[in-house]
This record gives structure tokens, C-alpha cells and sequence, in this order.
């Protein structure tokens, strides 16, 4: 396994998306504040999608062989989902840097370039999706693919604004700071919904056995069952430690309990990426 | 010229790899790089009767390169259009000015021939040795088999020659890609 | 600088700019790991690169390892640099079939190239077997080895000195080991060996039957066989000349072909209609029994017998033999009370009863029919017995001197000669089994005939003296091939038994590192020659030389020459000749009997010379057969010796039988120690290597990776899984290595395929998987040949 390239940038790609689309959802609740409060709670979740965006594109070219040739990977819209995911993750980052230039220029945040984040960044992800689900890799050709990458959008994304809305907001906005974990916490809930449906769709697949391949994936994914074992754990634990936020938040409960739920999900996150690629390796 | 492909007879190959090292030889290719394949498929038990043993063992050898394919997914996927089908005789190639090295085409090829040099940070392949056909010669691994299992030349002939099996024991299904190559099933593989 | 840079090289930790450095010094080629580069892997797809570029020179070269196959290899040079090889491009006949190179012969370069190489001359300065050298010039090198043989010479006289059998150089008329003899002959004389470690006890034993080794047919007999049984024969792997295609050939023509072999080999596999897994060091014993259902069943060929054997039945027994000791009473149990049926062998061989019968009624009623002996069932603790076995079955049923039968036994069978320069005389006379070097070296002044000791002189009862200088030129048998690896090093490394070890190698093998004086020797690429193979032997090659030494690589005839002056014998040596002069000097003797064979300037446009089976098909004793009046066979009776008399004389009946049993072997499924150690285990000769070369060929071992065999139910109930470690050890060593959990060999027995280099740990743990670590060097009784097959270990994850 060293697809370590792919592992950054999807989870960075996916927790970015993940992030835009919360914001465009907290946006209408947050526009309670002011225009000047509101860029100000933002732009810091902005700023971090932008830059995860950026390391993502980042860990992208150190996937590949020949970077200096990158723009020839939009040459093949017509049949190729990695020119279409290449082209769509490029108008996304482009979108969320945008955002987040603009909104220290404007010192407001344009929400139209925020819906526009999410729209193409979902879509992004459904092409992220395709690009495995298209290969002739046993175990990616499976809808556990999609479900898995938007799970990693729904978990990460909700948990990460939260991190870093949360500890501004809290001073200005006690209630809707409440309110929001409580949102992240059930959208979280939600995503890990998402992967264990996809996860049971996968395991009740037999993959054809073909000596190319070599081994077939559930021999290929025996030695995992620990690694995917301690993941579901870990993914629990940081769920666990979000719903107890959501639910006590007014107690003294310091704010780096959802920094250390932010680590430990990206952890689990990671892991199960891991796992995922072992299924290419 | 027409679709070239190759014919195995993988009922005499004796999994000896002569094609494998021919190959790498030609194209200088390192520990890692195999443009040709060789894949032992082996199954079955024993019967102990008393001290006597009594073997009911399948094995065979299949030996694979690149089928240059009818469907090529390969290509289908590739996002530079550096994979390519040419249109003379269908022989599936790699534009290094091109390629990009984003390994995508290994995904796709149901057969494992796409082989990622790192040196070059590209993607090579089986080229159909078309240097050497140009040339007068035979391909390296169709000359070097010293069982004569290996054959090249226009798909057609080959099927009216040999049939058209493409799927055997273990090999990916041939809807996938329609490969350009004929096989003579060994007994254990039908 | 020397010292530093060769413990680097030693550990391979050689880096590759370090390399091309290097290499740029002596104008070698540009190389990318090891490999001289064509600009082929940069070549652009759809680019027109011509294959044959305008001032690319083709030259034949042949491997003159100790190779089976001794294929056609075409090396493409430009500019003074191997770029590519190709393989016989020739129309591919029946008659006259390319020979196309197997994939050692494709991964030439790797060897040529590989930047392993010994580069320089060195003295060792370590302990001996160290591997701890440094680097001298080769006037020092010449200087010492000449200096320590005048000493040792004078102080134990010629018998004290030896050249070790050696292959890494053979199939050749100019070979090392027969140049340092014929060196050792002009100075005074030399302790000589004979036998190999191929074939010793099938060279000995065949005679027995027929008088003569020379018992193959032309392989296109076998198109003409009903059945052909491949008695732990592997020509797939091993390379016997072209014999797998020829069986292919008459497989496509409906021939039956059975396997009988512990492992299911690649020959299995590809060519057989039926494989039969036998315990090993058992096959006497079905032959045995397969002679039992072919006696009572009456489908021996009475007439053949009677008019062409001696010792069938009681009837026909040479005088001066009690009753009772015939074929027939033994096989029936007469004076033992134990009938040899398939019943009785089911329980030894682990092959059902029904299969052994069912079997012999086919070999016995399907005439003609071809029993081909491997090499590999001789090289057991009494391999003897199973040649002779083979030899009986054959001429019981009438197989002899027949088209599509077979002799069975040793088989060779040469259709070309070349002549080899010549060994001289050896003053001293006196030859050893090539398998007992290592006792000649502790006890040479205890062993007499009875050790095999070859002509000894009347009043001489034993060796004058034990061997004090050791020549290992181009082998590995020093130790990596020889037994019982530990042992061996032990005795090795006591400096006051041999005072001499002079080595020339390519590469630092096991028996590099026990040099005291190492010498750089170059490659078959690298100088001329001309080469032979084993049998079934259809071809001679010319072997050019392609490129020039790498280094300070000498051929060892060169540095011999300069040995030569020295010793002051330059002129009688060479006779004023390099090789390039007795290369053409061999090819005109040669023509003096064969006119057909080529003159040097044909021989050097063609490469090689190779004689059509068309109109020269040959029938092993087919004379004998047709016209016994005027065709005796060349046995003391004249005929095919069932029961041997000259065995009989020998009065060992137990070890030595005069007609051929089955033994119970010692390390053998049925001895006591299988408590304690319960497998039994075997070698085999991997595709990927040609007996210990091309080891460390990079290329080879992506191929072939070095892994030990073993059944999924011996796995099972050790708790292992393909793939894992482990350790295989009995009282003579321990290895360490990866096993492949296979159904391709028959539970009860594991394999590791023979020729890895020996490797041991700071405990004397082989690390990288050779068989000699765990083998024997008890000698078989007739002919004092290795019984390598002949093993019990036990396996343990590590
Ligand atoms: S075998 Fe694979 S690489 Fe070759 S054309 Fe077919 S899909 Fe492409
Ligand atoms: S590695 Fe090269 S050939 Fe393969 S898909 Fe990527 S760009 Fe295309
Ligand atoms: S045609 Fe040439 S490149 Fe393709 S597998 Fe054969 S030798 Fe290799
Ligand atoms: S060279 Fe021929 S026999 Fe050997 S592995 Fe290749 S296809 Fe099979």
C-alpha cells in the first residue's frame, strides 16, 4: 500500500466539500449576525477549506509520474471520469479559494459562491466515486465507493466547521453555537449511516476470483479486519465525544473536546481510506 | 494492415517464463516492470487411503501480455489520451508526451498490462514489439517460447485458425475488454 | 581503498552511480541497474525505432555453464555493448527444431552486466571463509599461487594437489578444469577425480545392464512410442537439449506421457496425461512391483528375454551363482518370502496398488513404449537400484534396440563430437570419486578401493597423502553443491588441512569467500569457445567472443598461460596458442572425423552446427537387436545383464545387489528417524537457475523467487501459512525461508529447489534456502555418488 498521494487528497478534497456544504447550510442561521460578525466567524472555516483544498491538489501531483504534463489530464472528457473528477476538483478549488478571497475583500461572504462550492463539490465527489467504481479493481466497482467518500464528506465535514466555528461563536452566540453541534452531531450520524449501508451492500457481494488479480479481495482485506475493527472504534469514540458536546455544551466542557473528535474522526477516516486502497495495491 | 492479436496455447505452456525475461530483455525493463505475464492457477487435493495418496491436482500456466483490445478500458479511462489505439492495426500504445504517470490505465485493465516504469515516471506497455514486426522479426516472446506456444498476427486468421476462445479458468471475463487474443484451453483451465 | 569497497560490494550495497563510475573507467557500457541500456525503455510509443540498427554486429555466443539446454544465443552488440539478445530464428523443423533459449539464456545480460562482478585479483586477509580480501595485481596473484604450489609440491609431492569438479565452465573444449590439469600435468602430476555430481551413479550402474552409458536414442523416436514414462524426468526445467519439444511433438501425436515425480514438475504440468506423486527413494520399489504384475501376469516379452538377457529366471543364470538369486525369485519372493507386488509397494511408494498395476500392463502391452529416466531418482542414498530397475523393465518387455522403445539407464547419446584441447598425461594416476573430495582432505592416506580410489598401483593400498592445494575454478561444489554444507566449512576453514585454496570466479559465490587467492574471471561472452550439451546432444556452438573483458577479468586459460611462465612450462601449455588458436585447431580435429563439420569461417557465419535427425535417427542398440550374432553388447556375457556377475563379485550383496532391488533407505520414509524428523526432503533444478548460477541474477529471481515447497496438510498441522518463514533443519544444519504452500507435491515430502547460495547467519543459519545445508555426504555404495534426494527434516515457523 502506498497510495498515500490519493489517501491526502481525498480526505482533504472530501472534508473540504464536506465543509462548504455546512457552511452553506449554517449560513442562513448565521446571517442572525451581522454581515461584519459573520465574515468574521467564517473566515477561518473558509480559509481552512481553501487550504485543504490546496494540499489536496498538492498531494494529487505528487501521485503522479510526469506533473509537468497535468494539463493533458483534461483532454479526455468524453470517456474519461479522472478527466472529468480533474477538471470538476480544479473548479472547485477554484471556487474555494474564490470564496475565501473574496470574502476578505468584500469582508463578507458571498453565499451564491458558496452554494455554487457545494454544488460542484457534491458533484466532485460523485466523480471521485466513478473514477473507482469505473476501474476493474475487485471491491472498488461497488457503491460502497460512493457511499464511503460522501460518509467522508458528511462526517468530516459537519465536525470540522464545527471545530472551528464553534469556539468563536460561542462567546457571541451561546444558543445557535449549541445548535449547530447538535446539527453537526446528527449530519455526522448521518454519514456514518451512509457508509454502513454501503459497507453491507459490499459485503454481500462475492468478487469473481481471476488470477490476475491474484488473491480476491475479502483474502486481500483478511489481514485488515483489525485495522477496519479498530477504525469503527476510533469512529465511535469521536462521535461519541461530538454527541456529548451537542448535549452539554452550556456545562464547562473546554472547546478542545471537538479539536480532539476532529483528530480522531480524521484518524478513523484515514484508516478506513487506508483499507480502501489496500483493495488497488 | 488488420487488428493483430495473439494466440496462446495454454495447453502446452510450460509456465517457463522464457517469454517474460525475452520480453524484459527487449525492452530493458526492471525487477517490477513485466510486459508479459506468467500466472500459475493451481487447485485440487489428495485422497489418503491407508499409506497410498491419490492426487486429484489442476494446475496450469497462463501466459499474458497486452490483448490490445477491442474495448480498451484503458484508453477509455486514460485522461491525457496519452493510451491510445492505433488505427493501422489496433496495437494499444502510450504517447509519453503525453502521459501524465497518474497510473489510472492499471485500474482499468482488467488483464494487468499496463507496468509503470518509475525511472520515467510513465506509463509502458506491451507495444506489440511493432519495432521488430517492422522490422521482419518476429515479437520477442512469440520467438522465444520454447514450447511454440505463443503466435501473433491479424485476429482474424488467428480465430479461423484457432477458434475463438478468450476465456478461461481464471482469466477476466472477455465482454469486458474483447481482447484481441485466441486461446487453446489447457485441460485443467477449460 | 580496496578493502572498504569490497566489503561494500560484498554486501551489495554497491551503488549504482558508484557503478557507472567505475564501469566509465574501463569504457564499460552505461548500465541502469546492471543493465546496458538500448534506449529502448525510452522510446516513445509509435517512434519507428529500427530493430536492427545500421552497425549492430550479431555474434552466436553459448552459455558454457553447466547447462542442459546449450541453447542458440544471438548477442546484438553496438558499439562494443550487448544491447539485446535474440534466440534460433532458423525454419523450425522436426527434423531440425530451433533451439530456442529458455529464460536463463534471455537474461544474459543480467549476468554479463550485473555490477557484482569480480572486478580485480585479491588475497584473502581474513579468517578463511570470511569473505574479508584485498586487492592485488594479478603479477602478485600469479606470484603467490605459483610459489605456494612449488612449496606444497615439494614438501606432500603431486598427489597432494587437486582441481575440484567444477561446471560453472563446462560443456567447453577449453574448460578450466581441464586446463589447470593438463597444467598440473606438465608439473609433475595431480590427484584426479571421476564421476560427476550429475550422473554418478547412473554412469556407473547403466554399464552394468548394457556394457556402455550410451543408451539414448534420437528424440524423434519418441513420436513413435505408444506411452512414454518420465521417471523423475523434468526436461522442462532442467533442459535436456530439446527434449521438451520433442515430447510435445509426440504428445500432439497421441503418445501417452506419464510423470512419475514427487512434485507435480512444470513437465508435469504442460506435457504429462498423468502425474503420479511417489515417496522419495522409493521408485525401486515400484519397479519392483510393477516387475511383479508383468512376471505373473505373464506380459514380459519371453522370447526378447530368453535370447537377449542373462539372469531373468533360473534358467538363465551365469555359472557360479547359488539358486534362488534370479529376477524372477527375487521379485517373487522365494528366498525372502516377500512377494514385491503392488500391495507390498503401496505401503513403501505411497502409489495406490491399483495405479502401479494398471500401469505396468500399459508399459508392458503397449509396445513400443519409452521408460525416460531422470537424472534426479539416481542421486538417492542407492539411485543405483533405480537405474538398474529402469534398465530391467525396459528389456523385459522388449523395449530395447527398437524404434519407439527406449533403454532406459544413463542415456546419453551424441550426435556431434568436437574435440577438447587435451588434458595430457597425469604422471601421478590416481582419481577419486569427485563426491569424496572432502574425505580426501581429512583421511586421503586411509582411502583404498573400497572408497573408489582409482589406479592405485599394486603395492599401493591407499592415497599417497591427503590434498593439501585446492583449485576451484568456475564452480561452486567448494562448498554451495558439495553436501552438508556446515561440515564442509568446517573443514575448509582449518587452514592446516588444505594450505591452498586458489578460486577463479565471476561473481563472490559461497565458495568465493573460501579463496585464499581469488581471481576475476571473465564471462562466455568474453572469450571464445565452442559448446556442447548434456544428452540428448544434437549441436555444437560457436561460442565468440562478443565483447571484451570487463575489468581486470581474465579467462582462466589467459591467467593460466601466465601461471604457465612462471612454472616454466609456458611453451608446452599453450603449444604457442591463445584460445582463439585452439578453438580453430579443435574445429580442424573435429573435421578429421566429422567432414561435415563446419570450417571456422562457415562455423563463425552459421554459429552453430547442428546435425538434421533427418536420415541420421538413431536406435540405441538396434544392432545388437536385428544382428545379435554380429553385435554383442559390451557386458561380459555379451547380453543385457539382468543379473551381473561382475556386482555379484563384488560380494555386497546387501547394498550392492547383482540384479536390481529395492533397498529401504537410510533417511528414507521407512527409517526409524522419522520420529524425529518426519519429512522427507528433495531438491529440484530450478528453471530460473542453472545449478547455483544465476543466483543473483535480478531478472531470475523476479521469476523464480527462491521459496521451499510444501503440501497444504504438512503445512496445516505445523500452523503455517504460504508465505511464511520458516525454519527447516535436522542434525546437520537449519534453514531459514519463505515456503509456498503447494498441492504440487505429495504430502509427507517438502522441496527446495537446489543451487541457492549458501548464506549463513552469525549462527551458521542458511538464510536464503540451500538444500546442502540439510543433505548427506554419505556416498551411495556403487558408485560413490551424492544421494542428495536423500534426506528427513522437520519444519517449524520461525
Ligand atoms: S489488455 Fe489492458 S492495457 Fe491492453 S488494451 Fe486491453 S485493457 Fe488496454
Ligand atoms: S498513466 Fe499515462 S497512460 Fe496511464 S492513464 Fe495515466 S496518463 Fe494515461
Ligand atoms: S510483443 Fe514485445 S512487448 Fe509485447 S509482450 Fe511480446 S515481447 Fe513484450
Ligand atoms: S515461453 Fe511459452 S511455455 Fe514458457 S511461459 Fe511463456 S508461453 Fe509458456
Amino acid at each position: 500500500m502506498h497510495e498515500w498521494s490519493l489517501l491526502i487528497f481525498t480526505l482533504c478534497m472530501q472534508a473540504a466539500i464536506g465543509g462548504t456544504v455546512m457552511l452553506l447550510i449554517f449560513y442562513k442561521k448565521l446571517s442572525k449576525l451581522d454581515p461584519e460578525q459573520q465574515f468574521h466567524v467564517m473566515k477561518l472555516p473558509l480559509v481552512v477549506i481553501a487550504g485543504l483544498s490546496l494540499i489536496g491538489l498538492a498531494a494529487s501531483f505528487t501521485h503522479l509520474g510526469s506533473p509537468e504534463n497535468a494539463l493533458n489530464t483534461i483532454r479526455h472528457l468524453g470517456s474519461s471520469w479522472m478527466s472529468r473528477e480533474i477538471l470538476v476538483t480544479g473548479m472547485f478549488i477554484a471556487v474555494a479559494c474564490g470564496a475565501a478571497g473574496l470574502a476578505f475583500i468584500q469582508k463578507k461572504v458571498n453565499v451564491w459562491l458558496l452554494a455554487a462550492g457545494a454544488v460542484i463539490g457534491l458533484f466532485d465527489i460523485y466523480c471521485m466515486g466513478a473514477i473507482y467504481y469505473n476501474t476493474l479493481v475487485s471491491g472498488w466497482n461497488s457503491i460502497n465507493t460512493y457511499t464511503s467518500f460522501y460518509g467522508t464528506a458528511f462526517v468530516l465535514g459537519p465536525i470540522l466547521i464545527v471545530s472551528l466555528l464553534v469556539p468563536f461563536l460561542k462567546a457571541k452566540n451561546e444558543e445557535l453555537a449549541q445548535a449547530f453541534v447538535k446539527n453537526a452531531f446528527y449530519i455526522a450520524l448521518g454519514g456514518i449511516a451512509i457508509q454502513l449501508i454501503g459497507v453491507a451492500i459490499f459485503g454481500i457481494t462475492a468478487p469473481e476470483v481471476n488470477q490476475i488479480a491474484g488473491v480476491n479481495v475479502m483474502d486481500a482485506l483478511e489481514g485488515y479486519q483489525t485495522t477496519v475493527a479498530i477504525r469503527w472504534m476510533i469512529e465511535i469514540i469521536g462521535i461519541f465525544f461530538i454527541g456529548y458536546l451537542s448535549i452539554a455544551m452550556n456545562k464547562k466542557i473546554p472547546i478542545y473536546f471537538a479539536y480532539g473528535a476532529l483528530a480522531v474522526l480524521i484518524f478513523a477516516e484515514g484508516m478506513s481510506r487506508y483499507v480502501f486502497y489496500v483493495m488497488g495495491a | 494492415m488488420a487488428q493483430l492479436g495473439f494466440y496462446i496455447n495454454n495447453d502446452y505452456c510450460t509456465g517457463c517464463k522464457a517469454c517474460v525475461v525475452a520480453c524484459k530483455d527487449k525492452n530493458d525493463n526492471e525487477v517490477g516492470v513485466n510486459f508479459r505475464r506468467v500466472y500459475e492457477h493451481s487447485e485440487g487435493d489428495y485422497v489418503e487411503r491407508d499409506h497410498a495418496v491419490i492426487q486429484n491436482i489442476q494446475t496450469f500456466f497462463t501466459s499474458i501480455s497486452c490483448n490490445h483490445c477491442e474495448n480498451p478500458k484503458c484508453v477509455e479511462g486514460c485522461p491525457t489520451g496519452a493510451m491510445y489505439k492505433r488505427e493501422e492495426d489496433g496495437v494499444v500504445l502510450v504517447d509519453h508526451d503525453k502521459c501524465v504517470g497518474c497510473k489510472y490505465c492499471v485500474w482499468n485493465c482488467p488483464y494487468g498490462a499496463p507496468q509503470y516504469n518509475e525511472v520515467l515516471g510513465k506509463m509502458t506497455k506491451c507495444d506489440f514489439c511493432i519495432d521488430l514486426i517492422s522490422a521482419g522479426e518476429n515479437p520477442a516472446c512469440v520467438g522465444s517460447c520454447p514450447m511454440r506456444a505463443i503466435e501473433y498476427g491479424p485476429i482474424e486468421e488467428l480465430r479461423a485458425k484457432y477458434g475463438n476462445v478468450s476465456d478461461i479458468k481464471g482469466l477476466p471475463n472477455s465482454s469486458i475488454t474483447k481482447p484481441n487474443l485466441v486461446i487453446t484451453a489447457h485441460r485443467n483451465a477449460k | 581503498m580496496s578493502n572498504g569497497f569490497f566489503n561494500e560490494l560484498n554486501e551489495k550495497k554497491i551503488s549504482r552511480r558508484k557503478f557507472i563510475k567505475w564501469s566509465g573507467a574501463v569504457s564499460a557500457p552505461v548500465v541502469l541497474g546492471g543493465i546496458a541500456t538500448t534506449g529502448n525503455m525510452v522510446k516513445k510509443a509509435g517512434a519507428e525505432l529500427a530493430a536492427k540498427k545500421a552497425d549492430e554486429l550479431v555474434l552466436t555466443t553459448c552459455s558454457t555453464v553447466n547447462c542442459g539446454g546449450r541453447c542458440l544465443i544471438k548477442a546484438h552488440i553496438n558499439n562494443g555493448v550487448v544491447t539485446r539478445l535474440t534466440t534460433d530464428t532458423k525454419a523450425d523443423t522436426f527434423e531440425l527444431p530451433q533451439l530456442r533459449a529458455c529464460i536463463r539464456g534471455r537474461g544474459y545480460r543480467q549476468f554479463v552486466y550485473n555490477p557484482d562482478r569480480l572486478k580485480y585479483p585479491m588475497k584473502r586477509v581474513g579468517k578463511r571463509g570470511e569473505g574479508k580480501f584485498e586487492r592485488i595485481s594479478w603479477e602478485e596473484a600469479i606470484d603467490y599461487i605459483a610459489k605456494e604450489l612449488t612449496r606444497i609440491t615439494e614438501k606432500y609431492g603431486p598427489a597432494s594437489r587437486y582441481s575440484n569438479y567444477a561446471s560453472g565452465h563446462s560443456g567447453s573444449i577449453i574448460g578450466a578444469g581441464n586446463m589447470i590439469q593438463r597444467l598440473f600435468g606438465l608439473t609433475g602430476g595431480y590427484l584426479g577425480f571421476h564421476n560427476s555430481y550429475s550422473s554418478a551413479q547412473t554412469t556407473n550402474a547403466t554399464p552394468f545392464t548394457y556394457g556402455t552409458t550410451q543408451t539414448g536414442s534420437t528424440l524423434d523416436n519418441l513420436s513413435h512410442s505408444k506411452m512414454i514414462i518420465l521417471w523423475g524426468h523434468n526436461p522442462v526445467e532442467t533442459r535436456f537439449g530439446v527434449t521438451d519439444f520433442y515430447v510435445r511433438k509426440a504428445k500432439e501425436n497421441g503418445v501417452k506421457i506419464v510423470v512419475i515425480d514427487p512434485r507435480q514438475s512444470d513437465t508435469a504440468v504442460a506435457l504429462a496425461d498423468e502425474w503420479i506423486p511417489i515417496a522419495p527413494t522409493t521408485d525401486a520399489a515400484m519397479m519392483d512391483a510393477m516387475t511383479h504384475v508383468i512376471i505373473t501376469e505373464n506380459l514380459y516379452d519371453k522370447s526378447f528375454v530368453d535370447q537377449y538377457c542373462v539372469g531373468f529366471d533360473e534358467n538363465h543364470m551365469p555359472d557360479g551363482v547359488p539358486e534362488g538369486e534370479s529376477l524372477k525369485s527375487y521379485i517373487l519372493g522365494e528366498k525372502d518370502g516377500v512377494p514385491k507386488t503392488p500391495e507390498w509397494a503401496e505401503k513403501i511408494t505411497r502409489v495406490p496398488a491399483s495405479t502401479i498395476r494398471r500401469l505396468a500392463r500399459e508399459y508392458a502391452t503397449n509396445k513400443p513404449s519409452a521408460l525416460m529416466q531422470g537424472w534426479g531418482p539416481q542421486r538417492q542414498a542407492y539411485g543405483e537400484q533405480f537405474v538398474r530397475g529402469g534398465t530391467v523393465l525396459a528389456a523385459i518387455t522388449g523395449n530395447v534396440g527398437v524404434k519407439g522403445g527406449w533403454a532406459s539407464g544413463a542415456g546419453y547419446i551424441s550426435l556431434v563430437k568436437t574435440t577438447a584441447v587435451p588434458k595430457g598425461d597425469n604422471p601421478v594416476g590416481l582419481t577419486i570419486p569427485c563426491f569424496l573430495w572432502t574425505d580426501a582432505i581429512v583421511r586421503g592416506t586411509e582411502m583404498d578401493a573400497k572408497d573408489g580410489v582409482k589406479g592405485l598401483a599394486e603395492e599401493q593400498d591407499t592415497l599417497p597423502v591427503n590434498m593439501k592445494a585446492m583449485f576451484n575454478l568456475a564452480g561452486n561444489t567448494l562448498i554451495n553443491q558439495h553436501s552438508d554444507c556446515n561440515k564442509t566449512a568446517e573443514i575448509l576453514s582449518d587452514e592446516s588441512l588444505l594450505e591452498l585454496i586458489v578460486v577463479s570466479e565471476i561473481f563472490m559465490t559461497p565458495s568465493a569467500k573460501f579463496a585464499d587467492i581469488l581471481l576475476p574471471s571473465n564471462t562466455f561472452m568474453e572469450r571464445w569457445d565452442v559448446g556442447t550439451t548434456w544428452a540428448p546432444s544434437q549441436q555444437a556452438i560457436l561460442s565468440q567472443k562478443c565483447i571484451e573483458n570487463m575489468y581486470e577479468s581474465k579467462s582462466d586459460y589467459e591467467w593460466m598461460t601466465m601461471l604457465a611462465k612462471k612454472l616454466g612450462v609456458e611453451q608446452k601449455f599453450t603449444e604457442g596458442r591463445d584460445e582463439l588458436a585452439w578453438i580453430k585447431w579443435s574445429i580442424e580435429e573435429s573435421r578429421k572425423t566429422d567432414p561435415n563439420f563446419p570450417t571456422f569461417e562457415e562455423f563463425k557465419k552459421e554459429g552453430i552446427y547442428q546435425v538434421s535427425l533427418e536420415g541420421n535417427s538413431v536406435v540405441a542398440f538396434e544392432q545388437q537387436i536385428k544382428d545379435p550374432k554380429n553385435n554383442k553388447f559390451e557386458t561380459p556375457s555379451g547380453k543385457i545383464e539382468i543379473f551381473s556377475k561382475a556386482l555379484w563379485d563384488m560380494n555386497d550383496h546387501e547394498e550392492i545387489p547383482a540384479i536390481p532391488k529395492y533397498i529401504s533407505s537410510w533417511e528414507g520414509p521407512e527409517d526409524p528417524l522419522t520420529e524425529k524428523y518426519p519429512l522427507q526432503l528433495i531438491g529440484w533444478h530450478y528453471k530460473r537457475r542453472c545449478h547455483s548460477t544465476f543466483d543473483n541474477n535480478k531478472w531470475l529471481e523476479e521469476a523464480g523467487p527462491q521459496v521451499m515447497w510444501m503440501n497444504e496438510r504438512d503445512a496445516a498441522t505445523r500452523n503455517i501459512k504460504d508465505g511464511d518463514r520458516v525454519k527447516i533443519f535436522n542434525d546437520r544444519g537449519e534453514v531459514h525461508m519463505p515456503v509456498k504452500m503447494t498441492n504440487r507435491v505429495i504430502p509427507g515430502t517438502i522441496a527446495i529447489p537446489q543451487g541457492a547460495w549458501w548464506s549463513p547467519d552469525k549462527d551458521g543459519v542458511d538464510q536464503r534456502g540451500n538444500v546442502n545445508t540439510l543433505t548427506s555426504q554419505r556416498p551411495s555404495p556403487l558408485a560413490k555418488g551424492n544421494p542428495q534426494h536423500t534426506n528427513l527434516v522437520e519444519v517449524a515457523r520461525v
